[in-house]
């Protein structure tokens, strides 16, 4: 609901910057672009309890990509909407025994909105941004067992989550194009995978570094 | 130093005696309620009234081979009251207030006799039922000292003629069973006083263990198998040896269907260390001799061998019934033989008559308002019960579905775990008992389907009653807001990846092993039955009382003293099930452990020490 109402908020203010206001209009620019970038941290966090054996594991060298969309406003402010996919892997023991193995390949796609304000320095045009994030969550487990079929990952508990955040970044120009090197951190509201021992959890923090190119006026 | 009191104190004090002496009377008689006639009529076989329920399941046309002779026997035929609406309310009241510490009624057990004054048949109505099942031809065999029933036995004809049904034999699965063809009747005079009537059939409870017979010893494969001592170190048993708390002066019966050879029971005792202590063995009266059967008698050994093995000093009471172990069950109950009761038979909730279940609630009430603690299995097939009955099926296919007596509120549901004994929990030689467990070993939900490939459905029961609405002690973090009763309780371990030793029918020749060096190894939820049993043996030792329903001090102790219990967070009792059946998602059926209860392993596993310290200082009378 939550999530909704930003979209909605967001989606009204860039109508009105963007048509409603002639004048502001005029002064707008539109940038299209790609984003990639890798996580700073891991997507998932693993607890230590000297009580429990830990069986899981999961990999760390991931990155996130997709699309995205920027309207310059006047005032150096602007706003940018993108659409980014990060691919997750883990693997567990859900017997501990290695006899049973699971393995859960999970997509999430994450949609942040965000509203930049650019500092008037000439060739960085360094920015900051604050916004909102809304993702989706999807996964397989694979079982070693062949009595096993494919299921919904069990530790997937939500499949949606919002999350807020900020970024800072600079803007490098080169005619129409736009080199936008950027960090960013999301928090997110909760955890979309939560394990029945407690040990593997999805991580509430996102930090990427996020490369942008943008072609635009 | 010297007192000296004045005529006033002196008056005083005789005034406060005197108060004192007839208090506790008055408490007792105002307790005391003299149950009213309700057989107000002749009891005539002119009109009747149909008693509902009693078609078992399993009874089916297609397995029906015909009326048996009329002089056809059936034993320990059981004829269940039941109470009025008011006594039934009154029941469940007390048996809160039996349990409530805070309550001035706390652990006042009732005598048989005490239960009969308040929730029986009056002496009158029981002599002219007793009369009148006389006239029928009937041997009346035991007339319940709570006067809730009376047990009779006759043959067909007698049973068909008193009770307006037929008799006919089926063959089930192979088995020849006999059971009423049509919903039995009584006279109209008893419509409103006769609950239910059980062993109409002899359709029996399946004990619940798995065997086998390990063509291996340990030295050579490094398998390991457990001992009493390996269980005392793994359950945190010893330390609670050390404080003498053995189970000297408390008593267990053992539900049974079959004679044992009391020799088994000694060597394992001898082998393990064990001060010799042999079971008394208990025929039902009126009960057939059951002689030796071959499952039954794994069972019965396992469950005298292992509640003893937990509490070594304990009397342990053995109750065999030709007529099967909830004959027993209800004997022991019915003479109060013992304040712990292990039953480690069950079926599914949906292959009991409606009149079966209501039997089974009504005397396992009458247990809790006795003190009697019941500790039951909660089924070897995971979520998929009823599947479990069907031997060799690879595929649930049946639905989710538990195991009663274990859903019984009245009764604790011990589920199954798995030792994970990867790591250095075993010691590299065995010590003077056999045992080398070093510590505690972490445990996973139970369920060698899928771990260790065994043939079958082999998991650790558990699910929600389908019959049985939620207690209302039964609350705590991870239990499922889903208005039924879940089982099970608490899980000990189970799997034959590190399955229990028994001696049974003179398999312990040499050692533990058999002429042919194989070890006789039993797993499944059987086995938690009276290991908890023994546990609560301890418990009662501690205590010096009986404990009655433990159900409610299990989850406050779970939330207030979490180190009482291991909780089980790994593993789940999935097994595979047909796509499109009922709870068959992806290909499983069941549910994963997680921390809290959960319905694989319930509240976990027990530290005994811990345990039995919390105990006292959490429910102790306030």
């Amino acid at each position: 609901m939550i999530s909704k109402r930003i979209f909605l908020f967001v989606s009204a203010f860039i109508f009105f910057a963007a048509t409603v206001n002639p004048s502001l209009a005029e002064e707008s620019t539109v940038l299209f672009g790609a984003k990639g970038g890798v996580p700073i941290v891991d997507p998932f966090v693993l607890t230590n309890d000297s009580a429990i054996a830990n069986n899981y594991t999961f990999e760390t060298k991931r990155f996130l990509g997709g699309p995205f969309f920027q309207l310059n406003l006047p005032f150096h402010i602007g706003f940018e909407a993108d659409a980014l996919y990060r691919r997750l892997h883990y693997e567990s023991n859900p017997f501990l025994f290695n006899t049973l193995h699971a393995s859960t390949d999970a997509s999430s796609w994450e949609f942040p909105l965000m509203v930049r304000r650019a500092l008037p320095i000439p060739y960085l045009h360094p920015y900051g941004g604050i916004g909102v994030s809304l993702a989706h969550v999807n996964g397989k487990t694979d079982f070693s067992n062949a009595v096993l079929q494919s299921t919904e990952p069990v530790e997937l508990a939500k499949t949606w989550n919002t999350g807020g955040l900020v970024a800072v970044g600079i803007d490098l120009r080169h005619g129409r194009f736009h080199y936008q090197p950027e960090i960013r951190y999301t928090r997110w509201a909760t955890q979309t995978f939560v394990s029945g021992n407690g040990l593997f959890n999805s991580n509430l923090n996102s930090i990427d570094f996020l490369i942008g190119v943008a072609f635009g006026k | 130093m010297k007192f000296t009191t004045t005529p006033f104190q002196k008056w005083f004090a005789l005034v406060v005696f005197i108060g004192l002496s007839i208090e506790a009377p008055l408490r007792l008689t105002s307790a005391q309620v003299n149950v009213a006639d309700r057989v107000t009529r002749a009891i005539e076989e002119r009109s009747t009234s149909v008693l509902r329920g009693h078609l078992h399941p399993l009874a089916t046309a297609a397995a029906d081979r015909g009326r048996v002779g009329p002089g056809f026997h059936l034993d320990r035929i059981t004829m269940i009251f039941k109470p009025t609406g008011a006594q039934q309310a009154s029941l469940a009241a007390l048996l809160d207030e039996l349990h409530n510490p805070s309550s001035r009624e706390y652990q006042h057990w009732l005598t048989p006799a005490e239960f009969a004054d308040r929730f029986g048949m009056s002496r009158a109505d029981m002599d002219k039922i007793v009369g009148w099942l006389r006239a029928q031809g009937f041997a009346i065999e035991d007339v319940a000292p709570s006067r809730m029933w009376v047990t009779f036995g006759g043959n067909a004809r007698q049973v068909e003629s008193a009770f307006r049904t037929e008799i006919h034999q089926y063959v089930v699965n192979g088995m020849s069973r006999y059971a009423n063809a049509t919903e039995p009747a009584v006279p109209d005079a008893l419509a409103d006083v006769v609950l239910g009537l059980q062993s109409l059939h002899n359709f029996r409870i399946k004990p619940r263990f798995h065997s086998r017979q390990a063509k291996f010893t340990s030295n050579i494969t490094g398998n390991h198998f457990l001992v009493p001592d390996d269980l005392a170190t793994i359950y945190d048993i010893k330390k609670a040896y050390s404080t003498g708390t053995d189970g000297t002066g408390q008593s267990i019966a053992v539900m049974g269907q079959t004679d044992i050879l009391l020799s088994d029971i000694e060597t394992f005792r001898a082998l393990s260390g064990l001060p010799a202590n042999d079971p008394s063995v208990t025929l039902v009266p009126g009960s057939d001799d059951p002689g030796i059967s071959n499952d039954d008698l794994t069972e019965a050994d396992l469950d005298l061998e292992w509640a003893g093995a937990v509490a070594p000093n304990a009397q342990i009471i053995y109750v065999n019934s030709n007529n099967g172990a909830f004959d027993s069950l209800l004997y022991a109950i019915g003479q109060n033989l013992a304040p712990i009761v292990s039953i480690s038979y069950g079926d599914c909730e949906s292959h009991f008559t409606s009149a079966d279940l209501n039997i089974l609630r009504m005397v396992t009430q009458q247990a809790n308002a006795q003190g009697i603690t019941i500790a039951a299995p909660a089924g070897d097939a995971g979520a998929a019960d009823c599947d479990g009955s069907f031997d060799g099926r690879q595929i649930a296919r049946l639905g989710p579905s538990v195991d009663v007596p274990a859903s019984l509120p009245y009764v604790t549901g011990i589920g199954g775990s798995t030792l994970y004994d990867v790591g250095n929990y075993w010691g590299s030689t065995n010590n003077g008992n056999s045992g080398s467990a070093v510590s505690y070993i972490p445990e996973v939900a139970w369920n060698d389907t899928l771990v260790f490939g065994e043939t079958g459905l082999v998991a650790g029961g558990g699910g929600k009653s389908s019959i049985f609405p939620k207690p209302s002690w039964q609350v705590g973090r991870g239990v499922p807001q889903d208005n039924a009763r879940d089982v099970p309780d608490v899980s000990l371990a189970a799997s034959m990846h590190v399955g229990y030793l028994i001696c049974s029918a003179g398999s312990c020749v040499n050692g533990f092993r058999a002429s042919d060096d194989s070890l006789t190894v039993i797993g499944g939820t059987s086995v938690g039955a009276p290991v908890f049993a023994g546990i609560i043996a301890l418990l009662d030792q501690k205590l010096n009382s009986a404990q009655g329903n433990v159900n409610p001090g299990l989850y406050v102790i779970a939330s207030a003293v979490p180190n009482g219990f291991h909780d089980i967070v790994n593993g789940a009792n999935w097994l595979p099930c047909q796509s499109g059946s009922p709870g068959c998602s992806h290909g499983v059926i069941g549910y994963t452990a997680t921390r809290g209860y959960d319905l694989a392993t319930g509240l976990g596993s027990i530290d005994v020490f811990n345990f039995l310290s919390a105990w006292p200082s959490i429910l102790t009378p306030r």
